[in-house]
């Protein structure tokens, strides 16, 4: 199955290593569940308005340089979670910005520093005012 | 040009096998009431007539008068009769002769003898014991049989989980009639195994002769449920496995083989049936391809599945010609279940994925070269599976991230993935369609639900399917904006209203295994067509309302 000689291997044979690994969902029972030490920097917090009120259903935008964009929304008690990105990401590479209808776009701001090597849940904090 | 019906395009001519509004009674027309054990009429029960030597089964329903009437392509001559209505058999008739002298073929019932051979996977995953984590599981296990064959299993739970191993070493595209096996074997949860196994040792009849919970049973159809007609097509061969089925501008159904490396192409007026066979570029690999769509040039595009790449067929000339994937690209577990060719003509670009890598490919179609784009790759490792696609004016992909909870966006010029998480956590999203608005219609496979999601402003509205254990499979808006919904689990066709959130279930003959539906905007009214995965047929259902 592993066509590696003398350490070297293929392209084909890493990416079979990695089907293996990350078979797609066709069933849960054969995924072997996702490791806690796999996770990396997550991000959550609380949307508010100027006042401090929570705001529901505001659209928080993570992005990730060089990767994806995430399109959340704040729950009714303005509550988001990103969930865990890689390992492998930067914790200082990664913005978080919200807006909603009514209010100027404003961007998350971290509640501590973050460090880039950051592989916990950072709590963000997204002020809105009204537009 | 080949024009789907999803862009708009004149009415052709109206559909022979649709019943017509009749006056009065210009023509005979075989009907009759359904009528108890008890003498009672019965509301909701399918009557089903097949004319001798024929393979068109027709079905009606009986109104609450315990009234049907079957339509006016049901012509004079011998057939076998058959009904449908959980808890009852057919008493008599078993044939019926329809002659100028024929009043009407009244249905006599008895009790059924059998309760557990009526019940559909729905009614199974009603009446187990437990909770809908213990029973996830099972809802992938309706992809290649019947609930009923786990129920009437006699495993322990020792016992079964060499099964449960056995079974997931299946390739997906297998059915009993075509019985594949992965070139790779999966990766297991032994303790997920193990607990599956603990369940349904507890759910079949491995404990005694009878099973330990009462089978329920849903209620028959009433009112504007019993208001269809159902022709039911046999294809010529019981291996055909139709996944796929599109009916183009000339009423033509073509659909793809799950297990067989043909397209299909059939055509409801005449009968007419004809096979395009293409080659297995890997043999000893899986045969048969999942997706079906066509480009907007009148070709048609499938995805094989294990024998990978991709494969498009020109209608004109009735060739094929095969994308290999790049050997760095391929492995043995290499397989493309969808393509989304729709919009290639913007940039020559087509989309596939691979389910082995939870990848998305792009085709570009004038080099023949594969590129590879991870949605995922930032995200800590999960259960992905980039599964139901669609595409913008601009070729943008939109996918269901059918392993997750989320849709997908990449961006045809910049690769750049955006992720939109779906309001319903673990729903995965299964199959979809774009309206004309650019709006995606979804379903959301493991949440029982179908879903709008509005990429302009971000914004999802979600239904729950009316039955409980629906799981749909895939949605599609007619033009007056009802959604239609059908899976492989409860032998219903949905119809929603969005805008009221009102519904109709439409019970269906057979036990029914639907993957991918689709709606005929040119016939009046409004015509469903899908296939029966597992029992060689096309299905073309007409509303009378």
């Amino acid at each position: 199955m592993f066509r590696c000689v003398m350490g070297f291997c293929t392209a084909a044979t890493m990416l079979l290593a990695a089907a293996l690994a990350r078979a797609g969902g066709d069933a849960d029972l054969v995924m072997p569940q996702h490791n806690p030490a796999d996770e990396g920097v997550s991000f959550f917090g609380i949307v508010k308005d100027a006042r401090g009120t929570p705001l529901a259903d505001a659209t928080v935008t993570t992005t990730v340089k060089n990767g994806p964009v995430i399109m959340i929304r704040s729950d009714a008690a303005g509550l988001f979670n990103t969930g865990p990105f890689a390992r492998s990401v930067v914790a200082t590479e990664v913005t978080v910005a919200c807006e909603k209808d009514g209010y100027a776009p404003a961007k998350g701001i971290p509640r501590t520093v973050v460090k880039p090597d950051t592989k916990k849940p950072v709590e963000m904090l997204c002020r809105l005012a009204r537009q | 040009m080949l024009a789907w019906p999803r862009a708009g395009f004149a009415a052709p001519e109206p559909h022979l096998a649709a019943p017509e509004p009749r006056l009065a009674t210009a023509e005979p027309r075989l009907g009759g009431r359904v009528l108890s054990p008890r003498g009672e009429p019965l509301e909701g029960v399918r009557v089903s007539v097949r004319k001798e030597g024929a393979a068109v089964t027709v079905t009606v329903v009986s109104d609450h008068d315990g009234r049907f009437a079957l339509p006016a392509d049901v012509g004079f001559g011998r057939y076998a009769v058959a009904v449908r209505a959980v808890g009852f058999a057919l008493k008599s008739p078993a044939s019926f002769v329809f002659s100028p002298a024929t009043e009407r073929m009244d249905i006599a019932l008895a009790q059924t003898q059998d309760l557990a051979a009526q019940l559909s996977n729905t009614e199974w995953l009603t009446s187990m014991p437990g909770d809908f984590e213990q029973k996830r599981p099972l809802i992938e296990c309706m992809s290649c049989h019947t609930l009923e064959r786990i129920a009437r299993s006699h495993y322990d739970a020792t016992q079964l989980v060499p099964v449960i191993k056995r079974m997931a070493g299946y390739a997906n595209n297998t059915t009993m009639q075509r019985i594949q096996r992965r070139a790779v074997p999966r990766k297991f949860d032994d303790a997920a195994v193990s607990k599956l196994a603990q369940y349904l040792a507890s759910v079949n009849l491995s404990r005694g002769p009878s099973w330990s919970y009462p089978l329920k049973t849903l209620p028959r159809p009433q009112w504007r449920a019993t208001r269809v007609v159902i022709h039911q097509y046999d294809l010529p061969r019981k291996s055909i496995a139709p996944h796929d089925v599109r009916v183009d501008a000339d009423g033509r159904v073509w659909y793809s083989n799950f297990v067989e490396n043909f397209l299909g192409r059939f055509d409801p007026r005449t009968g007419e049936h004809k096979e395009f066979d293409y080659p297995a570029v890997k043999p000893g690999f899986p045969t048969g391809a999942l997706a079906l769509e066509a480009d907007g040039g009148g070709h048609l595009w499938l995805a094989p599945m294990f024998q990978s790449g991709l494969v498009e067929f020109d209608i004109k000339t009735s060739t094929f010609k095969i994308y290999r994937l790049p050997s760095n690209l391929s492995t043995d577990a290499s397989q493309q279940s969808l393509v989304m060719p729709r919009q290639s003509q913007v940039d020559g670009k087509v989309w596939t994925n691979d389910v082995s890598t939870q990848a998305i490919l792009r085709l570009d179609i004038a080099t023949g070269g594969f590129e590879s784009i991870d949605p995922f790759k930032f995200l800590a490792p999960a259960s992905h599976s980039p599964y139901g696609m669609a595409v913008d004016a601009g070729n943008d992909l939109y996918f269901m991230d059918f392993g997750g909870e989320s849709i997908g966006r990449v961006d045809a010029k910049t690769l750049r993935t955006t992720l939109y998480p779906i309001p319903t956590k673990r729903s995965r999203p299964r199959r979809c369609m774009m309206d004309a608005q650019g709006r995606i219609w979804f379903a959301e496979f493991a949440a029982n639900k179908v879903a709008l999601f509005d990429s302009q402003k971000d914004a999802f509205k979600e239904w729950d399917a009316p039955t409980p254990h629906t799981y749909p499979y895939d949605v599609f808006l007619d033009r007056n904006g009802e959604l239609w919904s059908a899976g492989m689990a409860s032998d219903r066709v949905l119809r929603l209203d969005p805008a009221t959130g009102q519904s109709i279930e439409y019970l269906l003959p057979l036990q029914t295994n639907i993957r991918r539906i689709f709606i005929d905007d040119s016939a009046r009214p409004v015509t469903f067509w899908a296939g029966s995965n597992h029992g060689a047929s096309i299905v073309e259902l007409t509303p009378l309302d």
